[in-house]
């Protein structure tokens, strides 16, 4: 039997391994510009993986229950378009501060619901989430295009405030992502409804032979995703300032790669939220230092593509001794 | 319901559209695809709509939505639909030359516009903008605002992989060959994405606060940097001396806006209702076995300032709302 | 006891089909307070259904069922959760990723101020294993880093941990070691005794024996025997269960040719962990049992033997040396392994027979077809196999999860002895079939040695172990503890050295 103790040393190695490389790569920049290393950049990195960040938590739950959330992008936009067709008016000049501060309500209770939409309809069809949150990623950007018409919306007042606000010095959006690394990191690890994600991901049989309500479940973590692609849409909106038809076009890719990269696996049953930010953190790093070095523009994919490959080796490595020792017993 | 007077309404407009149209007759229908909406598409697609009115055929309008495969379907539904002509804003570049060839075999004039496809001898015609003069214009604008001292350019390129992408990026550093004052200091690859042209912005202006002049290839992209701008002090009109100097192509309204209020040095406009005048008509003749000569078109964009806008306004799409 | 104990759970002619085919046809059964009632019954006569309804996994199509004095159609997952009925499910209902205290309280997670309360499921965990059921399980350890049997242990506290009524044991003992199985069957004892009403499914006739008041039998979804376990002689039980009479000759594996050469020659086989300079030879024909507890090194030395893990000390085979060994060259040199957990590593379960007969041996019949598999080739290979093996139901494009456990294992033993290998490694090669499946491997294993074939049998079921070997390698704690050639054959010594390491 290997000791919990090694387990856990094993999970925080994973974890060291990816802070290494970030503060490689970190290093790496800052030898090319000393700008790279100053607060002022700390602060644009955190900013700018924010968004990502929050959704890519949400999509940690999803992906540790054996779903897929494909539609968080589509949820994004969305649920701005409706915000900003139900409560706000894109003019300022019909702008009232009574529907305006209803943009929140809205955003978050419609991010929630169409989650749960994602979440019904894997309950009620038994098909597979990639192909149900295939088909919502088409469906809830289609709305969004109607909703708008396609149109560039600027937008002013209350729903741009969460990502321009600023508290005790420090912008919202990364307030937001520290807490919901913390609250994340806290309902997987502690709650019981955490557990009970993994136990459905690990394994939706035994979860059923348990009588774990797996719909219930399953419900959750789409809707914690809808949720959570909502916010990151807040903060996209409110960092450009404008709502436009691309808003979230292939936000799920780069989430989905954070996740995968912190070491949650595809399949289901294991998962970390300080993985998912560590890997949400270092493709903002890279993309970060690539535009302050004024990396050719064609480098930046190989990059990427070199360090992520790096980080699942690094990775594999670091699991690679376990297949010998499963069977081991004392 | 009330379907007879309806009925005989419309016979009244096709039987006079007959008459006035002559040869042509109003249920001749032209196939439209465009590769995606976006407020500029939207432009065009109001441009074709009225060329096509004006030209008295019916259009079939569909949008591929950024997929191949979709706009391939949609082109195989107007082949089958027997549509006169076919026009297209192809999404990739490659693809649109085989929808181009069973098209055309199959009788019916493929007809490609904005986009170019990857061979141009597939399509009946082909219009487009000029992105390789647009960015030329964009350069030489550089060249002579930083006349002779030196200059230090943030370019946010749009796509790494299409046409307008690639030759708004190439022709503009084309005009930079002698003048190496104008040092590039960031190549910001954006996927035509806002929120990158936004943390693209900050970061080259974290490692040069010291930036004179940014290249905007699309009008987009000015959402991403006019926030950076306004948190750092020095989103100025155009003559104040920090004013950061910006160039940017498409002539859309949010461009029109920002040269109205002293934003931006310079907007090359696409001249979008002469580009879909210019596609329908093709397409008519096409339909009709006329032929169409020449067999590619390329218009330079209009460029405009803040001092010559209200007198260019007319002439730009953008301006007109 | 017995009859007139108060019923916890009754079924009344409840009637399942599934796609139109009968599974259950009108059985009654009811579980009372403080007994234990068998299930029993080959592979297939419905026990698994039956176990799913009573664990309220699925609804019958008909019938009634009585929990408590609550009248019901079919149970639900609140009624079995409110009613305390706990389940023990033969592949095991575990979350491989979570700790153990965890997944032993995973249904009613209790909870401090929102959180898990940890302190709590690990003083919970430690009560049900450590002291109710004896094994030294690690409450914060991983599951997936535990042994079959200790997930097993693991399996067996969760199921407690929600029961306070009722448990159902679906073939609870097949991964354990003798020890562990003592603590189990104590502790079933307990359970009765203090009131709780007990349904023990198995193939082990002598723990159904051991440890049952009454005993059902089923066959085709029928009832056809039930009584008290003290009235049921185990001729008439088995009689029962297959509806015809078992071969009761005692089993003998087919003497040994004199002078048989040597075909395996291990000499101080040495691992980092656990093997201890373990040294045997094996003879072409010879049937070598290999047996002691759990974790004594049994699998360990296959593994050693097949390259699965790093190893000293020298292995011969057929006189040449074998080195860097890996289970693609030991294929090669015509050595193979069926390894324990069939499930997990050896059949693609949702493939079709057909795919998984030939998984093994497709490479070598693609050689001799030129290098193209022709599907017909396939498919009279699998069919040859399907007859050989007598694997039921033989139709090759079933998928493989759909056959039952002693048909699947089957499929997987005749897999393998298709490559006519020289030395065949069989690691609990019944554990979980049904008698009619054990008997059909045993008989392939005796006539298989019979014409040359060197196996190397892992068991922990001693009756198994004593009935096939020729030779018994008793292992304690890594070492070679004693080697007992067939004329010394005794339960209590092998039992006594297996747990102490010498015979005293």
């Amino acid at each position: 039997m290997i000791s919990a103790r090694v387990r856990a040393l094993e999970n925080a190695r994973q974890q060291l391994g990816l802070m290494l490389i970030i503060a490689i790569v970190a290093i790496g920049f800052t030898l090319q510009t000393i700008r790279f290393a100053d607060a002022e950049n700390l602060r644009n990195i955190l900013l700018q993986a924010s968004a990502t960040t929050i959704a890519a938590i949400g999509m940690t739950f999803v992906l540790a229950a054996r779903g897929i959330d494909l539609s968080v992008g589509s949820i994004a936009n969305l649920t701005i378009a409706l915000a900003v067709a139900l409560a706000g008016t894109p003019l300022p000049a019909e702008l009232s501060t009574a529907t305006d501060a209803l943009v929140y309500p809205v955003v978050i209770v419609f991010g929630i619901v169409l989650g749960l939409v994602n979440g019904a309809l894997v309950n009620l069809s038994g098909v597979s989430a990639l192909i149900i949150t295939l088909g919502t990623l088409t469906l809830y950007r289609g709305l969004a295009l109607h909703l708008t018409k396609a149109s560039l919306i600027p937008l002013t007042g209350a729903i741009l405030s969460f990502a321009r606000t600023e508290v005790l010095g420090i912008d919202l959006p990364i307030w937001s992502m520290g807490f919901a690394t913390v609250l994340g990191w806290y309902v997987l690890a502690r709650m019981p409804i955490g557990r009970l994600v993994l136990a459905v991901g690990g394994s939706p049989r035994s979860a059923t032979e348990t009588g774990i309500a797996v719909w219930r479940v399953r419900a959750f973590v789409f809707a914690l995703s809808g949720f959570c692609a909502a916010v990151s849409g807040l903060i996209s909106v409110g960092r450009v300032g404008v709502l436009n038809s691309d808003l979230g076009f292939g936000f799920e890719f780069t989430v989905i790669t954070a996740v995968a990269l912190g070491g949650t696996s595809l399949f289901g049953g294991r998962a970390s939220v300080v993985g998912t930010v560590l890997g949400a953190m270092l493709l903002t790093v890279i993309q970060n230092g690539l535009n302050l070095i004024g990396a050719d523009p064609y480098i930046y994919d190989v990059v990427r593509g070199g360090i992520l490959l790096g980080a699942v080796s690094i990775d594999a490595f670091v699991r690679g001794q376990r297949p010998m020792a499963v069977q081991m017993s004392d | 319901m009330s379907t007879l007077p309806m009925k005989s309404g419309l016979l009244g407009i096709v039987l006079a559209s007959l008459v006035a149209t002559g040869a042509m007759s109003a249920d001749t229908t032209i196939g439209v695809s465009f590769d995606k909406i976006e407020p500029f598409r939207v432009a065009q697609k109001k441009a074709i709509e009225d060329a096509a009115k004006a030209a008295g055929v019916k259009v079939d309008f569909a949008n591929a939505d950024k997929d191949a495969q979709r706009q391939a379907s949609q082109v195989d539904t107007m082949v089958s639909n027997k549509d006169a002509a076919i026009v297209a804003i192809p999404w990739d570049i490659e693809a649109a030359v085989n929808l181009a060839v069973t098209s055309i075999a199959a009788g019916i004039p493929f007809v490609s516009m904005d986009q170019a496809p990857a061979d141009l001898k597939a399509v009946t015609y082909h219009i487009g903008g000029d992105p390789c003069t647009d960015g030329k214009v964009a350069g030489e604008y550089f060249v002579k605002a930083a006349a002779g001292k030196p200059f230090k350019l943030l370019e946010l390129q749009g796509g790494l992989a299409n046409d307008n992408g690639i030759k708004r990026s190439k022709c503009l550093n084309n005009a930079f060959v002698g003048h190496d004052n104008i040092k590039v200091v960031a190549q910001v690859p954006t996927d035509w994405n806002p929120e990158k042209a936004l943390a693209g912005t900050e970061n080259a202006m974290q490692a040069h606060p010291d930036l004179n002049g940014i290249y905007a290839p699309w009008n987009d992209a000015l959402q991403g940097i006019f926030p950076v701008l306004k948190a750092k002090n020095v989103l100025l009109p155009v003559g104040d001396p920090k004013h950061i100097i910006i160039v940017s192509i498409d002539g859309t309204p949010l461009g029109c806006k920002a040269v109205k209020d002293r934003l931006i040095d310079l907007e090359i406009a696409t001249p979008v209702p002469e580009m879909a005048k210019r596609a329908i008509d093709a397409a008519v003749k096409a339909a009709n076995k006329q032929t169409i000569s020449p067999q590619t078109e390329y218009l330079p964009g209009i460029p405009y300032g803040p001092d010559n806008v209200a007198e260019m306004a007319p002439k730009i799409w953008g301006c007109q709302s | 006891m017995g009859y007139s104990a108060e019923s916890l759970l009754s079924l009344r002619q409840i009637k399942k089909s599934f796609a139109g085919v009968p599974v259950l046809r009108d059985v009654s059964l009811s579980v009372g307070r403080g007994e234990v009632v068998a299930l029993v019954g080959e592979n297939g006569a419905g026990k698994s259904t039956l176990k799913n309804i009573m664990s309220g996994l699925l609804g019958p199509d008909s019938g009634e069922i009585q929990l408590g004095k609550k009248v019901l159609f079919r149970l639900r997952v609140e009624d079995v959760k409110s009613f305390g009925i706990g389940t023990i499910h033969q592949e095991l209902s575990l979350f491989d990723t979570l700790s153990v205290a965890e997944n032993v309280s995973i249904a009613e997670l209790p909870t401090k101020r929102g959180a898990v309360d940890r302190a709590n499921i690990r003083q919970t965990a430690k009560e049900l294993l450590n002291d109710l059921l004896e094994a030294d399980i690690d409450p914060d350890a991983i599951v997936e880093d535990l042994s079959l049997g200790e997930r097993q242990m693991v399996e067996i506290a969760k199921a407690i941990r929600i029961s306070h009524s009722l448990l159902i044991l679906d073939e609870p003992t097949t991964c354990l070691s003798i020890q562990e199985r003592k603590h189990l069957f104590a502790v079933v004892k307990k359970l009765r005794s203090r009131g709780y009403g007990i349904l023990y499914i198995s193939h082990f006739l002598d723990e159904i024996y051991e440890l049952s008041d009454r005993i059902v039998v089923l066959r085709d979804g029928v009832v056809v025997g039930e009584e008290r376990a003290d009235l049921l002689p185990i001729k008439t039980l088995s009689k029962l269960m297959v509806g015809r009479d078992l071969d009761e000759s005692p089993e003998q594996p087919a003497d040994l040719v004199p002078n048989s050469p040597v075909i395996l020659s291990v000499r101080e086989l040495s691992d980092a962990s656990l093997i201890r300079e373990v040294s045997f030879d094996l003879r072409a024909g010879e049937i070598l049992g290999l047996g002691g507890l759990m974790g004594a090194g049994r699998s360990e030395i296959a593994e050693a033997l097949l390259g699965l893990r790093e190893s000293e000390g020298r292995v011969t085979v057929a006189g040449h040396q074998f080195m860097n060994r890996s289970p693609k060259a030991a294929i090669g040199r015509g050595l193979v392994l069926v390894s324990e957990d069939r499930r997990r590593d050896q059949a693609f379960l949702i493939r079709s027979l057909g795919e998984n007969l030939v998984a093994s041996h497709v490479r070598r019949l693609a050689q001799r077809l030129t290098g193209r598999v022709s599907h017909a080739a396939e498919v009279s290979n699998g069919r040859q196999i399907v007859l050989e093996f007598g694997v039921e139901p033989g139709r090759l494009s079933n998928q493989m999860i759909s056959l039952s456990g002693g048909n699947q294992q089957k499929a997987i033993v005749g897999r393998w002895l298709a490559h006519k290998p020289q030395i065949c490694v069989l690691d609990e090669p019944t554990k979980g079939v049904d008698i009619g499946a054990r008997q059909a491997i045993h008989a392939l294993i005796r006539d298989r040695a019979s014409k040359g074939t060197a196996f190397i049998l892992i068991s922990s079921d001693l009756p198994e172990l004593m009935a096939l070997s020729h030779r018994i390698l008793v292992l304690h704690k890594g070492r070679v503890a004693s080697t007992i050639p067939r004329e010394r054959f005794d339960a209590a010594d092998i039992v006594q050295v297996a747990s102490t390491g010498r015979l005293h």
